[in-house]
């Protein structure tokens, strides 16, 4: 037994009276005061507590330590650094973020601030807030004292490695002591998620804006909700005059059908090329050609998808593949045609030396050598014609000016198409020589001058006009396309009723006339393109019905 | 001018109830009038006034001076004790 031990067990007796003396005194209060008191403070001023009010303040203290325990885990997992003010602004808390931060910008205080007055900090610059802190402090002062129900405000905080952006709420708190909570929220991803879509956007807009194809997004039911410049400049309107009009109003009528049908395929997710080929109408009424690409958008406005449409004017494309059409057609006709005329050319000089014999005999086949020799030379005209269009006639070139042949040509001109036509000419040719067989030039000149005249029964204006053009680039798809350089340029314009663009396309073929039966022969315009062609040129047809036609024949300056 | 103080023992329940009896008859812990004094961090204040047990309010005007001790439930006694200092109407 330990000295200590045995003087316990001496005492022990003692100890065990003044226990019971105590447990009487504890009973006596309880019967003189009940359950109403928590302790008694002895002369030394000393605190009992009675049984039930230590029981109850060690359950209170828990309880509070339980709680100081659960706010702490929940300050240090709030994805923020976090500090807690008093009513003075001395920071009293701080949660692991803010402890975490500090250590890894290199704060040298151990606490992390704890003790310190944030306002202090703030005004001696101590936080960075990429702004003056004075402003800042202030702040914070209005909150801790209740002018103001707290603030935020975002800050950039940049370090070499990084760029980081934060969010700093201030927030009071309630209660006698006031006080507030500081917190730092990282918003860095937001901030780059902001500037990588502003980014995103700006790229969208800026090919948006820029492309040269027509994109437009329309709601389920059609209806223009954005367009862009060029789809504004495909239509030859502007943003304001497009404005709440349905796709529908701009497509041709005759090919509305297609065009819904389109809609309602891409609507419904059903079809497999969403691509359709179509008409529109212009603001001013010309109707275009375009292709239209159609996709349903994964943004729902109203009652369905919005719609994208990339448009394309395919008009000038299909208008060249329509030359070259033409062109092609030309070609392959005027080589038949040539060896054809070719073979009966010789054919032809048999049969006419033959009839010439026959004529020049006297007797009963005298009449008939004459007869045959009338026909053979008849049918040698043709197909000198048809040999001119097929650039296979014999020319006889030579170097002249234009402007003084068609001077020279205007009163014969003038006898051809009667007084009832107004024949006039333009000449703008300047000192420009073209080498061509002037014989065919006049031959063509006349030709177009007789049309123009049969253009125009009633009478009217004919214009002949020569200027020099200068030719960069071909102006059509052509099987063999003008060289670059200088031209003059012969119009020949009449006020007639015109011919229809589905003639206009064949007006060269041989055998094709827009003039009723008997009153041509369907080679004039196609010897004028042979020989136009034959001279290095070529021949261009331009008509509106009910504005005239204007014949362009474009020879090389020599 | 009346003063009352309230002595009381850390966040002991009696102590507690008497400060909710005594905002209920509409003397807050704000009341100008009234201090709460803790027994546990003061001790010196009690052996100063002579308080033995908490809780007691101690009601004193010029020279009369009330002790009420316990939990304050008794609301009648309550209130005429402080409607008769002006304190509560």
């Amino acid at each position: 037994m330990s000295e200590q031990s045995r003087q316990l067990s001496d005492r022990m007796v003692e100890l065990a009276e003044l226990a019971r003396s105590l447990g009487e005194i504890r009973t006596r209060i309880r019967e003189l005061a009940g359950e109403d008191l928590d302790a008694i403070i002895d002369p030394d001023g000393q605190s009992w507590l009675l049984p039930k009010a230590q029981g109850e303040l060690y359950r209170s203290e828990a309880d509070q330590r339980a709680a100081a325990e659960l706010n702490r885990a929940i300050l240090d997992s709030l994805p923020a650094e976090v500090a807690m003010l008093d009513g003075n602004g001395v920071i009293t808390s701080v949660n692991g973020r803010w402890r975490e931060f500090g250590r890894s910008h290199g704060m040298s205080d151990p606490q992390y601030g704890i003790g310190q007055n944030y306002l202090e900090i703030c005004r001696q610059g101590g936080v960075s807030v990429g702004q003056d802190t004075e402003p800042v402090a202030s702040a914070i002062e209005e909150a801790l004292n209740g002018i103001d129900s707290g603030f935020s405000m975002e800050y950039p905080c940049h370090s070499p490695e990084r760029e980081q952006w934060f969010r700093m709420l201030v927030s009071p708190l309630p209660g006698p002591d006031g006080g507030a909570v500081v917190m730092h929220i990282d918003i860095s991803d937001r901030m780059l998620a902001e500037r990588a879509a502003r980014s995103s956007e700006r790229r969208f807009q800026g090919i948006f804006a820029t492309i040269g194809v027509g994109v437009v997004v329309s709601d389920a039911a059609g209806r223009l909700q954005e367009v862009n410049p060029g789809f504004t400049r495909m239509m030859v309107g502007s943003t304001e005059s497009l404005s709440g009009m349905v796709v529908d109003d701009l497509v041709h009528p005759d090919d509305l059908q297609a065009h819904k049908q389109l809609m309602s395929q891409v609507l419904g997710g059903d079809v497999e090329d969403p691509v359709r080929e179509l008409r529109m109408v212009r603001r001013d009424n010309r109707v275009i050609r375009v292709r239209i690409r159609m996709n349903r958008l994964a943004v729902e406005q109203g009652n369905g998808h919005l719609l994208i449409m990339i448009i394309e004017d395919v008009t000038r494309e299909r208008e060249l593949e329509e030359q070259l059409r033409r062109a092609h057609r030309l070609e392959a006709v005027g080589q038949l045609t040539g060896g054809i005329a070719h073979d009966f050319n010789n054919l032809l000089t048999v049969v006419i030396g033959s009839a010439e014999i026959l004529v020049e005999q006297e007797g009963p086949d005298q009449r008939l050598g004459e007869l045959i020799l009338s026909a053979a030379e008849r049918g040698a005209e043709l197909t000198r014609r048809l040999l001119a269009f097929a650039r296979r006639q014999t020319l006889q070139p030579v170097v002249l000016d234009v402007d003084q042949l068609i001077t020279d040509l205007v009163p014969l001109l003038r006898n051809s198409v009667g007084e009832s036509v107004e024949l006039v000419f333009e000449q703008d040719c300047g000192r420009h020589m073209i080498e061509v067989d002037p014989a065919q030039l006049e031959s063509s000149l006349l030709n177009l001058c007789l049309n123009a005249r049969d253009a125009m029964p009633g009478g009217g204006r004919l214009v002949i006009r020569t200027k020099v053009t200068m030719m960069d680039e071909p102006e059509e798809a052509d099987v063999e396309p003008l060289q670059a350089g200088q031209y003059v340029e012969i119009q020949v314009m009449d006020q007639g009723e015109g011919i229809a663009p589905e003639h206009l396309g064949r007006v060269f073929e041989p055998f094709f006339s827009t003039k009723e039966v008997g009153r041509g022969t369907g080679l004039g315009l196609s010897m004028v393109y042979g020989f136009a062609r034959q001279s290095g040129g070529t021949a261009r047809i331009e008509s509106e019905p009910g504005e005239g036609t204007c014949v362009r024949l474009l020879l090389p300056v020599h | 001018m009346a003063r009352l103080t309230l002595f009381v023992a850390g966040r002991s329940p009696n102590s507690q109830r008497a400060l909710t009896n005594l905002a209920d008859v509409g003397v807050g812990p704000d009341h100008p009038a009234l201090e709460v004094v803790d027994v546990l961090a003061s001790p010196a204040r009690a052996m100063d006034e002579g308080v033995l047990l908490t809780p007691s309010l101690v009601i004193e005007r010029d020279d009369e001076r009330l002790v009420l001790v316990g939990g304050l439930d008794d609301r009648s006694v309550l209130k005429e004790s402080l409607a008769s200092l002006d304190l509560v109407s």
